[in-house]
């Protein structure tokens, strides 16, 4: 006989099954916007990106959050996503002087996000097949391999992806509208995976998998929708990235890249929707007040410190996140949900 | 023989880093991403001691990376000690950005220079048409020379207590070894290797910046995945084999493939985690429990 150890896993009580989650959240999102246009219009840009940041944490939790695997891989969907956007909408002309070798095809800039949204998904579904059937840390570490492997192709084939300078002089057209739109289609998504049968077999199996095999949950196949679902929506948001930065390189969805989104994800609570998306609006306060202070003292260093110190005190404090469990919806005083 | 030359100089400096990896996760399942940064510290603290006589600057390399891993195991990584390994897993990447960070505060992100050991064996050797780097010879010297501690520490009372933890720690506390003690012992010697493997690197390379462990590290996880994780002998044995896939590939690859090298390395990672999860010698650690 071996030992029996039961490994620790976040327990949850009941399932966040509320339908006001999305339109509460996405009401939480018009405010800040509000807020920026009327009172902080320098921070517009900042705003546009955080949304950016919503569309692709709400993507990564989809996948984490339900089924308890730590993605580092999920960055590459976001590469995809914005290379798609690049080579769609960068104008003719520009493509025949700067990048010869990319191919020519033209989409409208709406149908170019679905485009990289919908490549991402078939990355995502192919190698999936071998991905989704590793468990725990393999599942984690094969999911960086992805990572690694993406960005060394982005790096170097230079024909399609401009190589190691990247892409530039992109259509620059997200307006902050725009990417709030995106965050609620992008949040109605996730939500409505979430609370589909799927979704709740997925958080069955994050819970104990022994459990939900034996009722009949096949655990490699929900993961592999899981999967599929948040690849689309980190794709979603690589286009949505394009659009408003109008240059990229391969350098931008590495390991700083993916450092930032798991702090915004670990901070904010990887097991609720509502979690990523105040990881995020909060990580982007925190970020842009130690940019202040940065400059102020002329210490370089201080905004990477800060942000690692939030996630580490938030590991060792709050080991589930601001949220844990809870999600944000509109009640009535005295009515629990 | 030049070829074998490299494959023993690349799969030692490969081994030295992926034994500290290794001997953590043996103990407490934690894929320690801050290694690299603990041989980052052993870097700087090579630059920072600059004139001193050599033996001094090794030596306090060693004695502070050795402090640091164990600092970092009490702060850090005890809180999470219980939980699952992916939690301490995107621990290790907070400590490992924190430590990174704390560099470009201190030290600048550029690069600074270091010359480890005096120009006279920092030269090349030619032996009947081979060329042998002193540093080669240093580099395997090392490896084994530490290996050899190891496996003799292994058999004194607290190597035992170490491999019995490894096996498995419920069972090894039950019998009497203190959880902490051994734990720290692991990460002390982790530190060890991390620091030998920072002077090596900091001699081959003659430059330390924040990033200066992040490609070696990662190349050394791949090794201990390979191996099999936990798995000590298993962590030597991958990262040869590594050592040998990264110089064939480099010499067999036509040269318009040679720049897809790193993806063609994780692809095969890939593969070994799907036919041999456990890696090619299957650790205890790896063993998933019910």
């Amino acid at each position: 006989m071996t030992a029996v150890i039961k490994r620790a896993r976040p327990s949850v009580a009941a399932d966040p099954a509320h339908w006001s989650t999305v339109p509460a959240l996405a009401l939480l999102l018009t405010l800040v916007c509000g807020v920026v246009t009327l009172a902080l219009p320098q921070y517009a840009a900042v705003t546009v990106l955080a949304l950016v940041g919503v569309v692709f944490v709400v993507g990564m939790q989809s996948f984490a959050g339900n089924s308890g695997i730590f993605s580092f891989g999920h960055v590459a969907f976001m590469a995809i996503g914005a290379y798609t956007t690049a080579i769609t909408t960068i104008p003719e002309a520009t493509k025949k002087i700067l990048f010869p070798g990319m191919p020519e095809i033209a989409l409208p800039a709406p149908l170019a996000l679905v485009a990289g949204g919908l490549l991402a998904a078939l990355v995502a579904a192919l190698v999936g097949i071998p991905l989704m059937r590793l468990n725990g840390l393999a599942a984690s570490l094969g999911t960086f391999a992805l990572l690694n492997i993406v960005y060394n192709l982005a790096n170097n084939l230079d024909a399609i992806t401009g190589g190691s300078t990247g892409v530039s002089s992109v259509a620059q057209g997200l307006s902050l509208t725009h990417a709030l739109a995106w965050s609620a289609v992008a949040l109605l998504i996730v939500w409505t995976y979430q609370q589909s049968g799927h979704g709740l077999a997925l958080r069955a199996a994050r819970e104990d998998d022994v459990a939900a095999q034996s009722l009949g949950v096949a655990i490699a196949r929900e993961r592999h929708i899981s999967f599929v679902v948040s690849a689309f929506v980190c794709g979603l948001s690589g286009g949505m990235y394009a659009q408003a930065s109008g240059s990229f390189s391969p350098s931008s969805f590495f390991l700083v890249a993916t450092f930032g989104f798991v702090t915004m994800l670990v901070v904010g609570g990887r097991l609720s929707l509502t979690g990523a998306v105040l990881g995020v609006l909060s990580i982007t306060l925190l970020r842009e007040g130690l940019k202040v202070v940065e400059q102020a003292t002329q210490y370089t260093g201080a905004v990477e410190i800060g942000m690692s110190a939030a996630m580490l005190l938030t590991l060792l404090l709050r080991p589930l996140g601001l949220m844990g469990t809870a999600e944000l919806v509109f009640a009535r005083r005295g009515e629990s949900r | 023989m030049q070829y074998l030359i490299d494959v023993l100089s690349q799969g030692s400096l490969y081994a030295l880093c992926a034994l500290g990896i290794a001997l953590t996760f043996g103990v407490m399942r934690l894929i320690n991403f801050a290694h690299g940064e603990f041989m980052m510290v052993g870097g700087y603290v090579l630059v920072v001691a600059g004139d001193i006589p050599v033996w001094a600057a090794l030596l306090s390399s060693v004695i502070i990376v050795g402090f640091l891993a164990v600092a970092t195991e009490r702060i850090a990584f005890r809180p999470v000690r219980n939980a699952d390994p992916e939690t301490m897993l995107v621990t290790s990447f907070a400590v490992s950005f924190l430590l990174q960070s704390l560099a470009v505060l201190l030290f600048g992100s550029l690069g600074r220079s270091v010359r480890v050991f005096p120009p006279s064996i920092t030269g090349v050797m030619h032996i009947g048409g081979l060329n042998i780097r002193w540093l080669d010879i240093i580099t395997v010297a090392v490896t084994v020379t530490l290996l050899v501690s190891l496996m003799a520490f292994m058999k004194t009372r607290h190597g035992v207590e170490l491999r019995a933890a490894a096996e498995n720690f419920t069972v090894a506390r039950l019998l009497g070894v203190k959880a902490n003690q051994v734990i720290g012992t692991a990460f002390a010697i982790s530190g060890v290797f991390a620091a030998a493997t920072s002077i090596v690197l900091a001699a081959q390379r003659g430059l330390v910046e924040p990033t200066f462990g992040t490609t070696t590290m990662l190349f050394a996880f791949i090794a201990v995945i390979v191996g099999g994780m936990g798995s000590l002998p298993g962590a030597v044995l991958g990262a040869y084999a590594l050592g040998l896939i990264s110089v064939t590939s480099q010499a067999l690859l036509p040269l318009g493939l040679r720049q897809f090298r790193d993806a063609f390395i994780f692809l095969v990672v890939v593969l070994i985690l799907l036919l041999r999860p456990e890696g090619i010698l299957r650790g205890h650690a790896a063993r998933v429990r019910i």
